[in-house]
């Protein structure tokens, strides 16, 4: 037995220099594991999944941010009295601020660009499922927008709608994973198959519950050449293994 | 000059025949039209809302959602044609209690009840314009159903001239319908109860609108994508911690 001692001793520092490592390396993989974790998707800034959540919203905005900041936030309302009651920021009837741009000829959406949350992407057409709900992205376009066909295309008459993922499987970001983070006066890009580019401002950005999708608000008729951009938003349902709720931005043509 | 008369009472005929043609049911049956309003509150109601309907022929599939009326009454509701095909100005000032607009004072605007939109497989006719135990009797509420209507109501939907319109306000806040005022359409209830409340012409769609929300999510950030990392440094760290303590045991041990 007391031979074997040095030899032990030396075995001992060993794994004791080994298990100091374990340690250490295990440190460093805790660090850059906790530290890489993704945060939740950006929401507009009155994401309530409530069926009237901009006025509550905008009020709040104008206490957090005096003077001209609450008039910028609310550029493109210029019909809102202040303090009137009945008029909610950006509803659907309210008339566009400039002045009237000209419908397009149809032609195919090849291309979104959204400068102001860096995203660039392709565009391909997706219908309606069986159950009559929106086609999403899959397969190799995942991650990619996509126009439903069934709507205008960009600087018709109504309501293009352009969709995109916010995640995927494992919770990877996907191309719309920043929608919610688009506010009133940025400017979104469609491109054209006739290579025509029409230019979109947004004037309003909102997070509803699913089951109280506003079908209306967001494909019913406009008055001028529109834009609505659609993702997902709000808690993530473990068991349903679907967002909550639906973000949505709505914009319309300023030029094209 | 002789020519042109002869090739205008020619014409005439023809143009007659196709102005005529929409008034033909039969033209109507292969094709769907979709309406959707939103409905904008009348009376102070306190409400709001959207409706959307597909009419295909002389079949209606309709969906009304409302929120914040008078909960625990009931809100008949109906779709209105022969008017201007609008709503009226909600300023209007009207016959009612403190000048609130009744059914009848907005005919011009939105016409004659021709469909009531009743639940519990009841007629849908405008005979059951009044049958309150068959409306809504919530303040919010989801209402969808699918019906024939007749020929000249089907082509006056599939023209757009359709007008949504909710009824009951409790105009003095007391919670239910009451009041000195009866209605002007049945003097055995109080106006409040068919006072209109929510109101939306109905317009053609530019699109065939999906249904409900999107399914535009594949995971979630809000939990832990990073668990095979977190897991394998802390089984590490466990790991070199044990085999430290277990190597200070075994030399003190010898």
């Amino acid at each position: 037995m007391s031979t074997e001692q040095p030899g032990q001793g030396r075995r001992g520092a060993i794994l004791t220099a080994l298990a100091v490592l374990a340690v250490v390396v295990g440190v460093v993989v805790l660090v850059v594991g906790i530290s890489t974790q993704r945060p939740d998707p950006p929401s507009p800034p009155t994401a309530t999944s409530g069926a009237e959540p901009t006025e509550a919203g905008a009020r709040e905005q104008a206490a957090e941010a005096p003077g001209a900041s609450a008039d910028a936030d609310d550029g493109t309302s210029t019909t809102d009295a202040p303090g009137a009651g009945s008029t909610s920021t950006g509803s659907g009837t309210q008339q566009p601020p400039g002045p009237e741009v000209a419908a397009l000829e149809p032609s195919e959406p090849v291309e979104v660009r959204l400068p102001s949350i860096d995203v660039t992407s392709p565009l391909h057409p997706l219908g309606l499922a069986e159950d009559g709900t929106l086609e999403v992205p899959s397969g190799d376009r995942y991650h990619e927008a996509a126009w439903y066909d069934g709507s205008p295309t960009p600087g018709e008459l109504g309501p293009t709608v352009i969709e995109g993922h916010v995640t995927g499987a494992g919770g990877v970001e996907s191309v719309f994973f920043e929608l919610g983070a688009l506010r009133p006066g940025d400017t979104a890009e469609v491109d054209r198959e006739d290579g025509q580019t029409v230019t979109y401002e947004v004037y309003r950005v909102d997070q509803f519950a699913k089951d109280a999708f506003p079908t209306v608000d967001v494909y019913g008729p406009t008055d001028v050449p529109e834009l609505r951009l659609i993702t997902c938003g709000g808690e993530f349902d473990e068991q349903e293994q679907s967002h909550e709720d639906n973000t949505v931005v709505y914009a319309r043509m300023v030029e094209g | 000059m002789k020519r042109t008369t002869a090739l205008a009472a020619l014409a005439a005929p023809a143009l007659l025949a196709l102005s005529a043609a929409p008034a033909n049911a039969h033209d109507i049956d292969d094709v769907t039209v979709e309406l959707m309003a939103p409905l904008e509150e009348l009376n102070d109601s306190g409400g709001s809302g959207e409706a959307w309907a597909k009419v295909t022929g002389n079949e209606v599939w309709i969906k009304v959602e409302v929120q914040g009326l008078l909960d625990g009454s009931p809100h008949a509701q109906h779709i209105h044609l022969g008017g201007a095909g609008e709503c009226p100005d909600p300023a209007m000032e009207g016959s009612g209690f403190d000048g609130a607009i009744r059914t009848t004072d907005a005919i011009d605007s939105y016409g004659e009840v021709r469909v009531s939109l009743t639940g519990n497989d009841a007629d849908t006719s405008e005979a059951a314009a009044l049958d309150v135990s068959n409306f809504p009797a919530d303040g919010t509420y989801t209402y969808e159903r699918t019906f024939e209507v007749p020929d000249d109501v089907a082509e006056g939907l599939h023209h757009g001239d359709g007008v949504v319109v909710i009824h009951g306000v409790d105009h003095n806040g007391s919670g239910e319908y009451d009041g000195e005022q009866m209605s002007d359409l049945d003097d055995s209830l109080p106006s409040e109860a068919t006072d209109p409340a929510l109101c939306g012409a109905f317009q053609e769609t530019q699109m065939s609108a999906p249904g409900g929300g999107v399914e535009t999510g594949g995971g979630s950030t809000s939990g832990m994508e990073n668990s095979g990392l977190i897991a394998g440094g802390a089984l590490l760290v466990a790991a070199g911690a044990g085999a430290v303590a277990l190597n200070q045991r075994r030399r003190t041990d010898s």
